[in-house]
C-alpha cells in the first residue's frame, strides 16, 4: 500500500515522463485528416467490391467449368482406354476359340476317334456354360505358355503324321465316293484316265 | 460528460462524419500517444493510429458504456492494436535482474534533481514498450490504475506491483548510466 503512495507521489518520475513525453515526436497535422479519408474511402471501396462480386464469380464460374469439361474429358479418355481393353479381350478369346476350333475339325477329317482332343471329348450340343468353361481353359493355356508349351507340338506332330498316313486312304475314299456319285458315263470316263494315269507312273 | 460520450457514441453508429471528426480530435492525442511509446517507428505508428480508429468505428456497436469509458475503450484497443504490430520485432531492453533496489532520490540542490530528470528521461526510453505506455498512462494521462488494467488486459493489482517494479527498475537503470 506504501508502495502504491509513493508511487503516486514519485513527483520527480512523474516529472521526467511529461518531459520525456514532451520530447516525443508530434502527431502529424494531417494524420486525421488521412484517417478521415481514409474512412470515407473504405465504404465506397467495400461498395465497390460488393458491385464486383458477380463479376468475380463469373471467372470462377469459367473457371469450374473448365475444370469439369477437362474432368470429362479425362473420364471420356479413360471409358475409350477400357473399351479398347475389353475389345483386345474378345479378340483374344476369338483368337483363343479359333486355335480351340480347329483341332476337332481335324481331328475327324484324320478319322482318329481314339485321339484325345480338348473339344472331341466335349458333346456338340454342350451347354453355354461349358463353352464358356473351355474358353476360359483355353485362355489360361494361353496365358502360361509354358505347361501348354509342351504337349502342343506333340498332338500336332500326331495330327501331321496322321495327315501324312491318311492322305492316300483319303484320296482313295474321295476317289470311291466320287465314283459312286457320278453317273456311268462320267464314272467310265474317269476309270480310263484313271488307267492311262496308273499305265504311265506304273502303278501297278 | 456521460451524455456527452452517449450521444457520440449514437451518432458514430450513425456514420455521421462529424461524430468521427470529434472522435478524432478528443481521443486522437491520447492514442497516438500509446501507439508511439509502443511502435517506435514514426510512419508505422501512423498506419497503426489509423487501424486503431478503424477498429474502433467498426466495433462501436459493441461498446458497453457501463463496462468502461469511451476514451478507456479505445485506449485498449490501441495498446492491444500496437503491441500485434510490434509482436516478433525485438526491441532494445534492458533486463534487470536485481528489483530489490531502495530507490532514492538526490535530495540536495537543484542541479542534483536536474540530473535525476534528465538520468530517469532517458531510462523510460530504456524501458519496455509495454512498460513505457503503463508509466504514461499512469503518470501522463493520469489514469486510475482501474483504467490501465482494463486497457492492458489485467489485474488491479498486477499493474500495481507493475509500475512498483518499472519504478524500481529505473532507478536501477540510473546507476547504471
Amino acid at each position: 500500500m506504501n508502495d502504491i503512495k509513493d508511487i503516486q507521489h514519485d513527483d520527480i518520475l512523474r516529472q521526467a515522463v511529461k518531459r520525456n513525453q514532451q520530447k516525443q515526436p508530434k502527431m502529424p497535422a494531417d494524420l486525421n485528416e488521412k484517417l478521415l479519408a481514409r474512412l470515407t474511402a473504405e465504404p465506397a471501396a467495400a461498395e465497390a467490391a460488393e458491385a464486383t462480386k458477380p463479376a468475380e464469380r463469373k471467372p470462377r464460374r469459367a473457371v469450374m467449368m473448365r475444370w469439369i469439361s477437362a474432368a470429362a474429358c479425362a473420364l471420356v479418355l479413360i471409358g475409350i482406354g477400357i473399351t479398347v481393353i475389353n475389345t483386345n479381350d474378345k479378340a483374344d478369346k476369338i483368337e483363343a476359340r479359333a486355335e480351340i476350333a480347329p483341332q476337332p475339325a481335324i481331328d475327324t477329317t484324320a478319322d482318329s476317334p481314339s485321339e484325345p482332343s480338348v473339344s472331341a471329348d466335349q458333346p456338340k450340343a454342350e451347354a453355354p456354360v461349358a463353352k464358356a468353361k473351355s474358353a476360359r481353359k483355353a485362355r489360361k493355356a494361353s496365358r502360361t505358355p509354358k505347361p501348354t508349351e509342351a504337349p502342343e507340338p506333340e498332338t500336332a506332330k500326331r495330327k501331321i503324321e496322321v495327315k501324312v498316313i491318311s492322305r492316300p486312304m483319303d484320296y482313295e475314299q474321295l476317289l470311291m465316293a466320287s465314283a459312286q456319285a457320278q453317273p456311268e458315263a462320267i464314272r467310265a470316263r474317269g476309270q480310263r484316265l484313271y488307267n492311262d494315269v496308273a499305265q504311265t507312273m506304273n502303278f501297278n | 460528460m456521460k451524455q456527452e460520450t452517449a450521444i457520440l457514441t449514437s451518432r458514430l453508429k450513425q456514420r455521421e462524419p462529424a461524430a468521427c471528426q470529434q472522435l478524432l480530435s478528443d481521443y486522437g492525442p491520447a492514442v497516438f500517444r500509446i501507439v508511439q511509446r509502443i511502435v517506435p517507428q514514426h510512419e508505422d505508428a501512423e498506419e497503426v493510429y489509423q487501424d486503431v480508429f478503424v477498429k474502433v468505428l467498426q466495433g462501436i456497436g459493441s461498446y458497453d458504456p457501463n463496462q468502461a469509458a469511451l476514451g478507456t475503450w479505445i485506449s485498449r484497443i490501441a495498446y492491444h492494436e500496437a503491441l500485434n504490430s510490434v509482436r516478433g520485432r525485438k526491441p532494445q531492453m534492458v533486463y534487470m535482474e536485481d528489483y530489490n533496489t531502495e530507490v532514492s532520490y538526490a535530495e540536495g540542490d537543484s542541479a542534483d534533481r536536474e540530473q535525476t530528470l534528465q538520468q530517469l528521461e532517458r531510462a523510460i526510453d530504456k524501458l519496455q514498450p509495454n512498460e513505457q505506455a503503463v508509466i504514461t498512462m499512469f503518470y501522463y494521462d493520469d489514469m486510475s490504475l482501474a483504467d490501465i488494467a482494463y486497457v492492458t488486459g489485467s489485474q488491479i493489482s498486477t499493474i500495481g506491483s507493475q509500475l512498483s517494479r518499472i519504478r524500481k527498475k529505473l532507478y536501477q537503470i540510473i546507476k547504471t548510466l
